[in-house]
């Protein structure tokens, strides 16, 4: 086999991301996009003045994308970190079982997954609320943050913990002073993963949301079915600066505030 | 993934209330989910003055040409997908594991970032944007002389064959799976490759014998999520696909929310039925995967 150029390889890789990148950032910001023309012409603020002022749907959207994915990502942490805690401290019956059965809902086709959810949601009374939405989400989410917060408890060695403890540490002491700052990466990239996944989602939201719940995808749908190019564009752009900033800040934040090992999407 | 590597307790039972949240979530919603998944598919549904049990709502989908249509049409689609996804994900992972320098390590590392934040609606947006008759490459090939018109581009993304949902799949799974081989890969050549090399192994021949076989568990793990996720996706085949094929999930969603009450139990042996073949497949696919992985496919 001859050797690929590793340059040639990163190039196309750049092209694939970045070209339709700036289409969307040029279409976003240009109102004149007839046929042959490879790129945008006419300058206008239009389509973003649409999106930000005239769309009644969109500031909804943003605002409940931004509560449920915080809110899902506070919770499948709590939850992932307390399973963690038990999978790799403790040893019991039916482990295996269960750290099998915790990845499941990823291997389910997820259409499957929610129609089956969403007819507990309707047991429960749960149908579009933002409770049924943020909990559907921490199905998907779950295992994720479970598999970070085994990583990083694994890392702990016992010693501490039982040092600690030797010289009077309480329970709750042990976990706040001793434990969150040593789990404090993992709990930021755990936050972190769970709130990009959530934001992401569309379906599970579209179904347990009822269609009363709005999106920022839900805002989006309508945009693509339509073949709405400059409204599409800009959602697009306010789509994944969130994503980014959330990302990009998490990743700042475990490597200069806690000086740990770069964990980030690793 | 990680098995608990901490000393194991010497007590026998963990404390029942670090997984009350998980088992009560997990059993209530995905659990009960399941149950009235049965129950209705079954056709008992007594709210809807439905009491005749049987296994006739299988019977019905699986003698319809059309839903073995749908159900092919989907496999095939998840299958190509993430057989590409992942080879391409090796690819990249191998390129970046012996590349050299270190800045490209790292901006390769960031893309692949990217894709894995990019939502899916996103990309749908993007190859819509690059493929589509009057899409940019549409454009380019107009102005170098390729084509004459946008008529004369070939249709990619409506086509028979799912070549815009595929895509899609493609540039998600891609950077999901590359993420994961990158991490585990660099971790056991770091150990391993200078034996190797000193012993005369070329990198492909580390790669096929060393690499692979033991970052084999990561890897399946991570391609097997994206093989699912692509079999049970609604919102890609949807804006992407042709009027005459449609995947599962859109045939699935569709009769889910009709308003014909005579149409529930289908709807729910569909789902069954769907979440059945999707466990299946993806064990079959993941063992297959394995076995080409550790070598021991001859």
């Amino acid at each position: 086999m001859k050797k690929i150029l590793p340059g040639a390889l990163i190039g196309l890789l750049i092209g694939l991301v970045l070209i339709p990148l700036l289409l969307i950032m040029l279409l976003s910001f240009f109102s004149y996009y007839k046929y042959p023309q490879v790129l945008p012409t006419a300058f206008s603020l239009a389509n973003w003045q649409q999106l930000l002022t005239q769309n009644r749907l969109f500031w909804t959207g943003l605002i409940n994308s931004l509560v449920i994915a915080t809110a899902t990502a506070i919770g499948a942490t709590i939850v992932g970190l307390m399973t963690g805690r038990a999978l790799t401290r403790y040893r019991f019956r039916g482990q295996q079982l269960l750290l099998l059965l915790l990845s499941l809902p990823l291997f389910i086709p997820s259409i499957a997954l929610f129609i089956g959810v969403h007819l507990m949601m309707i047991q429960l009374a749960l149908i579009n609320t933002y409770l049924g939405v943020i909990l559907a989400q921490m199905i998907i989410s779950i295992p994720y943050a479970t598999t970070i917060s085994m990583a990083f408890f694994a890392g702990i060695p016992r010693d501490i913990e039982d040092l600690a403890r030797t010289l009077g540490c309480s329970n709750k002491k042990l976990f706040f002073k001793v434990m969150a700052p040593l789990l404090l990466p993992g709990i930021l990239l755990s936050l972190s993963i769970c709130f990009v996944l959530s934001f992401s989602e569309y379906f599970s939201v579209f179904l347990v949301g009822g269609g009363r719940i709005i999106t920022v995808s839900m805002v989006m749908f309508p945009f693509l079915s339509n073949s709405d190019y400059g409204n599409g564009a800009a959602i697009s752009l306010v789509f994944l600066g969130v994503n980014l900033a959330v990302f990009i800040g998490a990743d700042v934040l475990i490597r200069k505030k806690v000086k740990g090992r770069p964990y980030l999407y690793e | 993934m990680t098995k608990g590597c901490g000393l194991p307790s010497n007590k026998p039972t963990a404390p029942l209330f670090l997984l009350v949240p998980v088992i009560l979530l997990y059993s209530l919603l995905i659990g009960g989910g399941l149950l009235k998944l049965i129950i209705e598919s079954s056709g008992f549904i007594p709210a809807l003055g439905l009491q005749e049990v049987s296994l006739s709502h299988y019977l019905k989908i699986l003698a319809e040409p059309t839903f073995l249509a749908s159900l092919g049409y989907s496999l095939y689609l998840a299958f190509v997908s993430a057989s590409l996804s992942t080879f391409l994900g090796l690819l990249i992972a191998y390129k970046m594991v012996f590349s050299k320098k270190d800045s490209i390590k790292k901006l390769t590392r960031k893309i692949l970032q990217v894709g894995v934040v990019l939502p899916y609606l996103l990309v749908v947006f993007l190859v819509m944007l690059m493929l589509s008759k009057a899409g940019l490459v549409s454009r380019i090939a107009y102005q170098a002389g390729l084509i004459g018109g946008l008529d004369q581009f070939p249709n990619l993304l409506y086509d028979p064959w799912g070549g815009g949902i595929i895509l899609t799949f493609v540039a998600k799974g891609t950077p999901f799976i590359g993420l994961f081989a990158v991490t585990v890969m660099a971790n056991i050549s770091d150990t391993y490759s200078q034996v190797a090399k000193t012993l005369g192994l070329s990198n492909f021949m580390i790669l096929k014998k060393i690499i692979l076989p033991l970052s084999s568990n990561a890897i399946v793990w991570s391609s097997a999520i994206i093989f699912a996720y692509n079999l049970g996706s609604f919102e890609v085949p949807y804006l992407l696909g042709n009027v005459k094929v449609v995947s599962l999930s859109s045939r699935l969603y569709s009769l889910y929310i009709s308003p014909q009450i005579d149409t529930i139990p289908t709807a729910m042996a569909m789902s069954l039925t769907l979440l059945l073949v999707g466990l299946i497949s993806v064990c079959i696919y993941g063992l297959l995967l394995n076995r080409l992985l550790k070598g021991k496919s001859r």
